[in-house]
């Protein structure tokens, strides 16, 4: 069946099953900065913005998105590179492989808090989870720019 | 230094994050054939029959193949010096099946679904047999999990398979007897340490095509390419020169993928199939049918004057390693060999045990591999000898630890699989660590414990840690540096980038030593057709030996490059000055810029293509030290734990790009905290996972740890690149012990098996209530 | 799951009639459960375009379509306002925001999840259920019913009374299901606990006869809490034994009912 997204701002008709879920739409169409963790809706690097709203894409069924705007980090270039600029001084990256989906939540929190604390911010990245870094330059790395970069 | 021990952001961190295209699964060939593979669902079982017929003939499916279409090789998966002190006792499918998930036939078809519906299309007649599970049990057990002929050991480990064991090992200094007896204080405690998962948040991937030339080109998610390439050339008979593989960006290893893992299925296919061919692992896949770190019982018996003069250490150490015998034997010495040197004042000390085969997940590599499970009953020991001594914990580390300028019988004994190599500690600031992190958690305020208002108990705990760096005369790193016009640089290195930031931390050791801003070097890591040999991301290996290859390597550039602009003023290279930019004439003071002379021998004279490449093998593994510092507030009631400080405070040398050590280590932190708090991987009465996905398998969350308090010790070690040791595995040691010292600092009550969970704390503070009260 | 097809559905009545037509036909809310099913469906119904994901705000009670996201519940202020904000605090502790921005309420309710920890807090405040064909039904008979409800889920509603809450939820990490969850409402008449995840499905303790006009405020929480635990079993899975789930009941039956009436004062 034909759904009609609009994939980081362009129109797109995609052809679909009715079983599948965004994340493998995404990535067949070569989307490919969003990432299977899990499948199973718990480690949220499949994370994209859908109207705006972070969402976990392996849970989702294209099918139902009619008209709905995804947004990944490919369509958020200016936004994540300021991102990017307090995470890699907070040298809070390494493998990376939660690095999209987490940028995208925290772009979100960016557009829909004002002020939020500590305590706020680490809630809403709760589920965005990460193997590597033990999350403390993470949370700091987000703190600075939720603060900074308005 | 200009870019070595400061702030430098990573070389690839921000085109990641950008979601530019860069693990396994984004760079597979699009039309690859989907694999899939059906898994045991007996813990033990033999074959007697499979019926692939319909599965062949389902529309779309490719090829299928089982134990009767692969070669009969026996290898191992572990991706380790070669020859490997691991049992060659895989094949690649085999007749028997020995875990829940273990590799019955392998579909390959044009997509997921078909190839899905074809497992379900196979049938099998298993004789199922009677498992091995509880790994206390399984010396000598009716049941044989490696009955088969063609299997071996590469050299003496004690594997004896028709006993259930894979490796055994021992060893003794000093004259123990006489140790024991001269103590005043004798304890002697058993504890247990559970299998935990890697949960790399990337699952393992592999794609496999063949390229224009008909070789076999493997993209991995590997720690270990090179190895990758040697186990599957003589596996599978392919020669060697016919095979690449590529080791793109890797999202996490942790060990897990210091192995074959699909490798083995994605080449057989596309060379069978002439096609290229994908296998992604699900994440029931990488939890049931990768590796967990071995689950140890550990009995430690210490010996002590009651001036608090530790005489000796006695262990026996029983280790699982599931179904088949990777990394066995390492793994169970690294428990001994990465923990007792700590105490290194010893008269006598004996370090002995086996490791079993079990009917379970494999266990494998994993970041801190023994050290982790033997720093838990070392440390844990420590502070229960304390108590009998009424001594406190600090003074008596104080008195027995390792210092700078000694050294401990055990580096020359233990190695890894082997016999080790003897050492003095050049560099060992655990004297510093230690008075630094009493300070900075305030231990003498909170020490043993502090009851808050609401009932809730404040209490902190503590234990030391060392690893290596690398592994002495096994370990090889090798790095390529060319000049480019222009005056740029490519390094190329065999090491693995796995996401620990070890191309950042290379390429920033070569711009250090060529002079130049560490965007002039260009990092590329790893692939076996362009970049020089590395033994691959493990043993804490990267930073040490394969940062002194990229070191030395840069010397050599640098040395070439000097005489190109002697060359230049027709002077002799004394007389030449080279702060990386520009050559001076000292004679004259005529200078060319870098910029023009790359030009020069690239275009107009003397032309030339300027590389050098450089290895390097350790000759001593210089250990990391760290000191582990938890500060935790316990609710007696429900024994629910609230972490409120890590303090760890390292000597790892010298620090070449702080935040991402100061990474290394927190990272590490927190996967040691979460095998110490819940982490477990769990099974039903058969033998099948309970704990295979992240419902059910629980892995920290950033609220679970609020902060981290990381700090280095100043320090320099002459024989590392620019004074580094290293930095990738010392973190995850700590947290068991300490938590179980804190724990005991608390409430009173020894927890001797991991994990720490609320319930446990509970039912020990019950019954120890119950028995003051009777 | 795998699904053959989808149906969107003219109307409630329709998808009531689909929804019945067989066996291999599904009723989605978000469908983040549903994925994790092994199940083939013939059908899927999808009740996107049914206008359920609504909140209306009445005077004596807020009214959420089924296809309600948690997250947009728990960012509405009648919401919030509902028991000092005990319902969104129940919400916040379900996994993360991309969750939450698909799972529904409908799918919440009618999952009957031994592990909810919505139900309990939606027991403990009274709501109540209305089904295309049913119609009115309390919570609690939907609860107590071991019978599945073959019906389509249109709304939940609760009552907006001055209530003080308490919820707590007690998990591994906070991504894990609750080995234990306990919630306390008192209003102006009733005390009110609810266990769930025991770990079966919530069941709620009226308390109201030990507290109310107790003189010796600590005795009567005593008494409250035996009381709770004889009528309320618990049980023991892969997370937590019986006796565990005893423990906390004891400790945080009490530390509620302590915090409501402190609130009050
Ligand atoms: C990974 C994960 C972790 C979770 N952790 C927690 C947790 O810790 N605590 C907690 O409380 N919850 C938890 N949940 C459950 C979650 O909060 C939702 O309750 C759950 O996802 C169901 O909502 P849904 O919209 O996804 O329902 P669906 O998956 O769409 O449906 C669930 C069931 O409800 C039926 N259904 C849905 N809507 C209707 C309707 N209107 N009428 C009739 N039948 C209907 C469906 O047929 C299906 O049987 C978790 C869920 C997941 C996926
Ligand atoms: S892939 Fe893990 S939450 Fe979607
Ligand atoms: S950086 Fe590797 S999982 Fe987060």
């Amino acid at each position: 069946m034909k759904v009609k997204l609009l994939i980081n701002q362009r129109p797109r008709v995609v052809d679909v099953e009715p079983d599948e879920y965004l994340l493998d739409t995404l990535r067949r169409h070569d989307v490919l900065s969003v990432k299977r963790g899990c499948d199973a809706a718990s480690c949220g690097v499949c994370t994209v913005l859908i109207d705006g709203k972070p969402t976990l894409s392996c849970s989702v069924l294209s099918a139902r998105l009619e008209g709905k705007a995804i947004t990944t980090v490919e369509g958020e270039r200016e936004e994540v590179t300021r991102f990017y600029t307090y995470f890699g001084d907070e040298g809070a990256d390494q493998c990376g492989f939660c690095n999209p989906g987490l940028a995208l939540t925290a772009i979100s929190m960016k557009r829909t808090f004002d002020n939020p604390s500590e305590d706020d911010i680490r809630r809403y990245i709760v589920a965005n989870l990460c193997r590597c870094s033990g999350y403390v330059a993470q949370v700091r790395a987000i703190k600075r720019y939720l603060e900074e970069s308005s | 230094m200009k870019t070595v021990n400061r702030k430098t952001p990573s070389v690839d961190g921000k085109g990641i994050m950008l979601g530019r295209p860069a693990f396994t699964d984004d760079l597979a060939d699009k039309g690859s054939l989907i694999i899939k593979v059906l898994r045991s669902p007996h813990a033990f079982a033999r074959i007697k029959s499979i019926d692939v017929e319909k599965a062949r003939k389902h529309p779309g499916v490719e090829l299928v193949l089982t134990h009767r279409d692969v070669p009969r090789v026996a290898f191992t998966r572990a991706g380790q010096g070669y020859p490997e002190p691991s049992p060659h006792d895989k094949f690649v499918l085999d007749e028997y099946v020995r875990y829940v998930g273990d590799e019955v036939a392998v579909v390959a078809a044009i997509d997921e679904t078909i190839a899905m519906e074809a497992l379900d299309l196979i049938d099998i007649d298993y004789e199922v047999l009677d498992p091995v599970l509880d790994f206390e049990e399984a010396i000598d057990h009716e049941s044989v999990i490696h009955p088969e002929d063609g299997i071996r050991e590469m050299f003496p480990i004690g594997f004896e398979p028709k006993r259930n064991i894979a490796a055994s090992y021992r060893m003794d200094f000093g004259d123990l007897d006489k140790a024991f007896s001269e103590s005043d204080v004798i304890i002697e405690k058993t504890f247990h340490t559970q299998a935990q998962a890697h949960v790399m948040m990337e699952p393992h991937a592999v794609n496999a095509r063949l390229d224009f030339q008909d070789r076999l080109v493997i993209i991995s998610a590997t720690q270990t390419p090179f190895h990758v390439r040697r186990i599957l050339s003589q596996t599978l008979d392919i020669p060697i020169e016919k095979i690449r593989v590529i080791k793109p960006r890797v999202g996490g290893g942790f060990g897990g993928k210091q192995a074959i893992h699909g490798e083995m299925f994605a080449a057989l296919v596309t060379m069978r199939t002439g096609k290229p061919s994908k296998l992604v692992y699900t994440r029931k896949e990488v939890f049931e049918s990768t590796y967990t770190r071995h689950p140890m019982k550990l009995h430690v018996k210490l010996g002590a004057t009651k001036e608090g003069a530790l005489k000796a250490i006695d262990w026996h150490v029983l280790s699982n390693t599931g179904a088949y015998g990777e990394h066995a034997l390492t793994v169970f010495m690294v428990a001994g060999s990465k923990v007792m040197p700590l105490y290194n004042k010893v008269d006598a000390g004996r370090f002995h045990g086996d490791v079993v085969y079990t009917n379970t997940t494999p266990a494998g590599a994993y970041r801190g591999y023994g050290a982790i499970q033997g720093n838990f009953a070392l440390e844990s020991a420590v502070d229960i000898l304390c108590a009998e001594l009424g001594m406190d914990p600090i003074a008596f580390r104080e008195k027995n630890m390792m210092r700078e300028g000694e050294t401990s019988p055990v580096f020359e004994i233990m190695g890894e699989g082997t016999e080790g190599t003897a050492m003095t500690m050049e560099t060992c600031k655990l004297d510093y660590c230690l008075s630094r992190g009493l300070e900075l958690v305030d231990w003498k305020n909170i020490y043993p414990r502090k009851t808050l208002k609401d009932g809730k108990i404040r209490s902190v705990g503590m234990a030391l840690a060392m690893q290596g760096s690398g592994i002495p005369y096994i370990d090889m790193g090798a790095a390529t540096i060319k000049l480019n016009d222009a005056g740029f640089y490519n390094l190329t290195v065999g090491a693995t980038d796995i996401g620990q930031g070890s191309d950042t931390v290379l390429a920033q050791i070569a711009a250090e030593t060529l002079g130049v801003h560490i965007n002039k070097v260009i990092v590329y890591s790893s692939d076996t057709d362009l970049t020089p040999f590395d033994t691959g991301a493990y043993a804490s290996s990267t930073t040490y030996v394969s940062g002194n290859a990229v070191h030395r390597a840069a010397l050599h550039m640098r040395e070439m490059l000097i005489e190109e602009a002697a060359v230049v003023f027709g002077v002799d290279v004394e007389s030449i000055d080279f702060d990386g930019a520009t050559f001076t004439n000292k004679e004259d003071e005529k200078t060319i810029t870098l910029e023009k002379l790359a030009n020069r021998i690239t275009y107009n004279e003397d032309q030339k293509q300027l590389t050098a490449t450089s290895s390097y093998v350790g000759t001593k593994s210089p250990p990391p030290f760290m000191a582990g510092f938890i500060d935790i507030l316990i609710d007696k009631e429900t024994g629910e734990i609230e972490i409120l400080d890590y303090v760890s405070v390292v000597d790892c040398g010298v620090p070449i790009n702080p935040k991402l050590a100061q990474g290394q280590v927190e990272g590490g932190i927190v996967q040691g905290l979460g095998m110490a708090l819940y982490e477990d991987v769990k099974r039903t009465k058969n033998g099948s996972l309970i704990s295979h996905d992240l419902l059910n398998y629980k892995i920290p969350t950033n609220m679970d740890v609020k902060k981290l308090t990381t700090e280095f010790a100043l320090s320099h070690e002459d024989s590392g690149p620019y004074g580094a040791k290293s930095v990738g595995e010392i973190g995850i040691d700590t947290p068991p012990a300490a938590l179980a010292n804190a724990i005991y600092n608390a409430l009173g009550i020894r927890l001797t098996s991991l994990p720490f969970t609320p319930e446990k704390i509970i039912r020990a503070l019950h019954e120890k209530e119950g028995e003051k009260t009777s | 799951m795998k699904i053959a097809s989808l149906y969107h559905p003219k109307d409630v009545n329709d998808a009531l009639r689909v929804s019945r037509e067989s066996k291999d036909t599904v009723v989605f809310g978000g469908g983040a459960w549903l994925k994790l099913s092994p199940r083939r469906v013939e059908r899927a119904v999808l009740l996107d375009t049914l206008n359920l994901a609504e909140i209306r705000v009445h005077d004596d009670a807020v009214v959420i379509g089924a296809m309600c996201t948690l997250r947009s519940m728990e960012t509405h202020e009648a919401i919030l306002d509902i028991g000092q904000g005990i319902l969104v605090d129940a919400l916040e502790q379900i996994m993360g925001v991309g969750l939450r921005n698909i799972a529904t309420i409908g799918g919440s309710v009618m999952g009957k999840y031994g592990f909810s920890d919505i139900l309990p807090v939606l027991l403990a405040l009274e709501a109540s259920l209305t089904f295309a064909e049913a119609k009115e039904m309390s919570l609690e008979s939907f609860m107590a019913s071991k019978k599945r409800m073959n019906d389509v889920l249109l709304e939940v509603s609760i009552p907006r009374k001055k209530a003080i809450g308490y919820f707590k939820k007690v998990a591994t990490t906070p991504l894990d299901f609750s080995l234990l969850n306990v919630t306390v409402v008192k209003t102006d008449t009733r005390i009110t606990v609810v266990l769930g995840s025991r770990p079966g499905g919530a069941m709620g303790h009226d308390v109201t006869e030990y507290i109310n006009g107790a003189n010796d405020i600590d005795k009567a929480v005593k008494r409250a809490v035996e009381s709770v635990l004889e009528a309320i079993p618990l049980g023991q899975n892969v997370r937590a034994t019986k006796a565990y789930r005893e423990q906390l009941a004891k400790t945080y039956v009490r530390r509620g009912l302590l915090e409501v009436m402190r609130d009050e004062s």
